[in-house]
């Protein structure tokens, strides 16, 4: 469509800087960005929906979150409150209305951010690339939202940033910023499997998790019930299923972070007694994004490149060199992407440290991520798994993880639905 | 005067305590924004808004941290504990105050008096407004310290353990303060509903941009090096249609007449396009290698079959160049980023030692990308690419070292891409180039060389560098 623009490109080019400013100033934008079409007719009023989410300062109710904006632009309460019925009932996000915001899943928060900047009367829309977190099915159903919202008002213009630009291929955009750079994809990937490939082998012992009849139910909702897994080393057990279905819970459980209503969970090591995961002792646990792992030092420092194991120093070092990594890249200070990306790279350190650690748990760890971020992880989680660590990774992404590269280990999906773990498809590797 | 001083003192208290309840309570379940100011005006009508000892310590309280940080840095003003915390603490205190903006009265109150008696009233509003804040914000960092927990981030850490501690101040005042966007969005469509009202002005976009085309986004340290535009959109295709353009500059043509039949030539990155297909048609035979570790490899089995009359062609790095060659050549770029990875007189000294007696280095002044040193270097229409525009913008120079921002666009129909980025690079002054020649033993010959490739290059400088005997 001629009035949805896309800002795209990697993690840390600065897409959400650019957003802001064409909030800030559209005119000024559209200039240095080469679209006229942005700033005629002139945008007088703009809206910005944000990939992290919402703050809870004004309250944790979701209604009272979307209808302060709309009180800040000048609608009475009760005037807020229709079309925020009408809005979200047209859609059948009704639901989410009266929840605690806090309690939400990652997704369900994208879905509050993005209602709340389109339930806004402007001429402008700006969203920060609103799947980001989404299932398949939600992202579809994200996309068709924008469609028809867009579809019937005719002055109103759109723009999205977007780190994977074909998760928004449905809405056919026209005009299309890539910003900012990063190196040749396919030979960055090939040189990290030459490096993978020489890198000296780590083989752990054998190990793995035990499910035994695990019901798993946080607020006294049940969401997995009586059911039995193995997670084995040399294998990446890929966790999929829809917003809210209790991956995060089950990856939780597997940590030792929460404990199971019923039923038993154990790691089992060669030659070792039969223990309780522990995260932080025996395992590793990645959160999902928005969140400081790293401190304020350089990256470099924070990950302690100099004083860690060879293996991990070297891949380090060529993260470093190719400028995948930025070693002077102060955390906290970074776009989410980028924040993200270290994030995992401290929960990887932090295995790499400890030869205790026999697991690897990591929420979501692609989104967010662009192709090749994403592509040098999963090379890194496939060279783990071949080297015994066990690797469960929950993701709405499967098909990203099918890529090792060089050493591919062997890959199995395994869905929450309906209270159960069903077995998906398995690839070997 | 002050309605609530008459109160009895039991009704007072009772009534400093509800609304402190009321916050709490409120603040974790509703609106505690909404609370803090209806509670604010309440005690404003009341008259309540004195300086008290308590308000003076909780500033103190607050500040407390920073104190104690400030010591456990060893009194290092720049340590990056101490600006963050600075810089959220007072952002806090500025959202708190925006949120409530009767609070700023309370503010003025703090600096004027400060020997009144202490009363009840006195102490509830920044008692309620600070719970109230507190709590508000308390949500958001009980989650990320929840998360941090969660994923052990204490037991690996490389620092030592006064930065951790540092760090588990700072980072969860940080996270809260940032992601006030919400706040700062709520604001711009305040601002915007008033600004609707007025016709934007387009003259003045316009020359805002102008103002503004030195803006760069992403994250502002990482400032590109010279090399790192082989990484930009279609830049590599960019340069190869250049290379591959029909115009041989004339001291090029001389340098490979000059060559010995026969010998072997060692490419490494292939980017010099038209200068590796001259050397094919002068009858030399040509490796071109991908990465270090196959220059090494190359390198090796040249020197094996053809033992000498070895010519290097450059872009290389300076690190990996091999001992023994009789010939460099540095052709478009490959020299100026030769001296952005070690220092020209080091490099020149380098090549002295390596190259055989009677050895002959070749570079063009100034690179393709140093032609300009403010403005334009590239312009106009690449068929099969778009219209392509590079320039260098705020352009700075210290010494030997140069500070641009560099704005890189390649616009194809409704697809455009842009680079916007701070890049620092060695661009010296050729006769300072020259003497670090004649330094490292060198004798030098320069010849002008006129526009090779139609409308984008100025003038260049042809060098060449011989070893003597």
């Amino acid at each position: 469509m001629e009035r949805l623009f896309q800002l795209t490109g990697p993690n840390g080019c600065g897409k959400t800087s650019a957003l802001r400013r064409i909030g800030e100033s559209p005119h000024l934008m559209s200039t240095l960005l080469h679209l006229p079409q942005f700033a005629e007719p002139p945008v007088r009023t703009s809206a910005v929906g944000f990939q992290a989410g919402q703050n809870v300062v004004f309250s944790r109710k979701v209604r009272s979150l979307l209808t302060v904006p709309l009180v800040f632009a000048g609608l009475t309460v009760g005037e807020a409150n229709v079309r925020l019925e009408s809005i979200l009932g047209q859609f059948n996000f009704g639901y989410l209305l009266n929840r605690d915001y806090l309690t939400l899943s990652g997704g369900e928060r994208q879905f509050v951010a993005l209602f709340s900047c389109m339930l806004s009367d402007v001429d402008l829309y700006l969203l920060d690339d609103p799947v980001v977190m989404m299932d398949q099915e939600r992202a579809a159903k994200i996309l068709w939202v924008v469609k028809e919202y867009f579809a019937d008002r005719s002055n109103r213009r759109c723009a999205i940033t977007s780190v994977r630009p074909a998760d928004y291929a449905g809405l056919h955009m026209a005009n299309v910023v890539r910003l900012g750079y990063s190196p040749d994809l396919c030979d960055c990937l090939e040189k990290f499997d030459t490096l993978l490939a020489s890198l000296e082998a780590i083989r752990r012992p054998w190990s793995e998790v035990l499910l035994e009849s695990v019901t798993i139910s946080p607020f006294g909702l049940a969401l997995i019930r009586e059911q039995s897994e193995r997670f084995q080393s040399d294998e990446i057990v890929l966790i999929t299923g829809a917003n809210g279905a209790g991956k995060t819970c089950l990856l939780h459980a597997l940590a030792g972070i929460e404990r199971p209503g019923s039923g038993s969970i154990a790691l089992l090591e060669a030659e070792l007694k039969r223990q309780p995961p522990i995260v932080g002792k025996n395992c590793v646990y990645l959160p999902q994004q928005f969140l400081n792992l790293v401190g304020f030092e350089t990256i470099s420092e924070e990950l302690g490149t100099t004083t860690a194991p060879r293996w991990w120093r070297q891949i380090l070092e060529v993260l470093f060199d190719w400028r995948i990594l930025h070693p002077e890249l102060r955390v906290p200070e970074s776009s989410l992407g980028e924040r993200h990306f270290c994030n995992i790279l401290a929960a990887l350190s932090a295995l790499a440290r400890d030869p205790a650690v026999a697991v690897l748990l990591l929420d979501e760890p692609d989104s967010g991520l662009d192709e090749l971020h994403c592509g040098l992880l999963t090379r890194i989680f496939h060279w783990l798994a071949k080297q015994n660590y066990v690797v469960a990774v929950v993701t709405h992404r499967p098909h990203l993880y099918y890529q090792g590269g060089a050493t591919t280990a062997c890959v199995r999906e395994l869905t929450v639905a309906d209270q159960r773990l069903v077995p998906g498809k398995a690839a070997a590797g | 005067m002050n309605q609530f001083c008459k109160l009895p003192a039991w009704l007072r208290i009772a009534v400093a305590l509800a609304f402190l309840a009321a916050a709490v309570v409120i603040g974790i379940r509703g609106r505690p924004s909404v609370v803090l100011a209806v509670v604010s005006l309440v005690l404003l009508a009341f008259g309540a808004w004195h300086l008290s000892r308590l308000r003076a310590l909780m500033l103190l309280l607050i500040l407390i941290p920073l104190l104690i940080g400030l010591l456990l840095a060893g009194l290092d003003w720049h340590h990056p504990f101490l600006a963050r915390y600075s810089a959220g603490l007072f952002s806090v205190i500025a959202v708190l105050l925006f949120m409530d903006a009767v609070r700023i009265e309370e503010w003025i109150e703090l600096l004027r008096r400060n020997s009144e008696r202490l009363h009840l009233q006195d102490v509830s509003p920044v008692l309620i407004g600070t719970a109230v804040g507190i709590i508000s914000l308390s949500a958001g960092i009980q989650e990320q310290r929840a998360c941090r927990k969660l994923a052990g981030i204490y037991r690996w850490r490389a620092k030592s353990r006064i930065s951790v501690f540092l760090d588990s101040m700072s980072l969860p005042f940080y996270s809260a303060v940032e992601s006030h966007e919400f706040i700062d969005e709520a604001l711009h469509r305040w601002s915007s509903r008033r600004r609707s009202q007025e016709e934007p002005s387009q003259a003045t976009a316009y020359s805002e941009a102008e103002a503004l085309s030195d803006l760069t986004f992403g994250n502002s340290i990482f400032a590109a090096r010279l090399i790192d535009v082989y990484g930009f959109p279609h830049f590599g295709d960019v340069i190869q249609a250049l290379s591959t353009s029909p115009h041989f500059a004339a001291p090029w043509e001389e340098a490979l007449a000059g060559l010995a039949k026969g010998s072997a030539a060692l490419e490494i990155n292939a980017r010099t396009g038209e200068l590796t297909r001259r050397l094919l048609l002068a009858g030399l035979s040509v490796t071109v290698t991908e990465g270090i570790r196959a220059f090494r490899e190359g390198f090796r089995a040249i020197q094996q079959e053809y033992g000498s009359n070895l010519i290097i062609v450059a872009g290389l790095s300076p690190g990996i160049l091999p001992g023994g060659f009789d010939c460099v050549f540095f052709y478009k770029n490959a020299f100026l980023e030769a001296i952005n990875e070690m220092e020209p007189g080091a490099l020149l000294k380098r090549l002295f030692a390596l190259s055989k007696p009677r050895a002959r280095i070749f570079f063009a002044y100034p690179a393709l990308q140093n032609v300009a040193a403010e403005g334009t270097i590239l312009a106009g229409n690449i068929p099969g690419i778009g219209d392509i525009h590079y320039q260098y913008a705020g352009y700075e120079r210290t010494g030997d070292m140069a500070k641009a921002r560099l704005v890189y666009t390649v616009k194809r129909e409704h697809d455009c891409y842009n680079v916007r980025v701070p890049l620092n690079f060695r661009a010296p002054e050729l006769p300072s180039i020259l003497l670090a020649a004649e330094e490292a033993g060198f004798s030098h010959r320069t010849s002008g060389m006129p526009q090779t490739v139609g409308s984008f290059l100025t003038d260049q400088i042809f060098v060449e560098l011989g070893k003597p005997c």
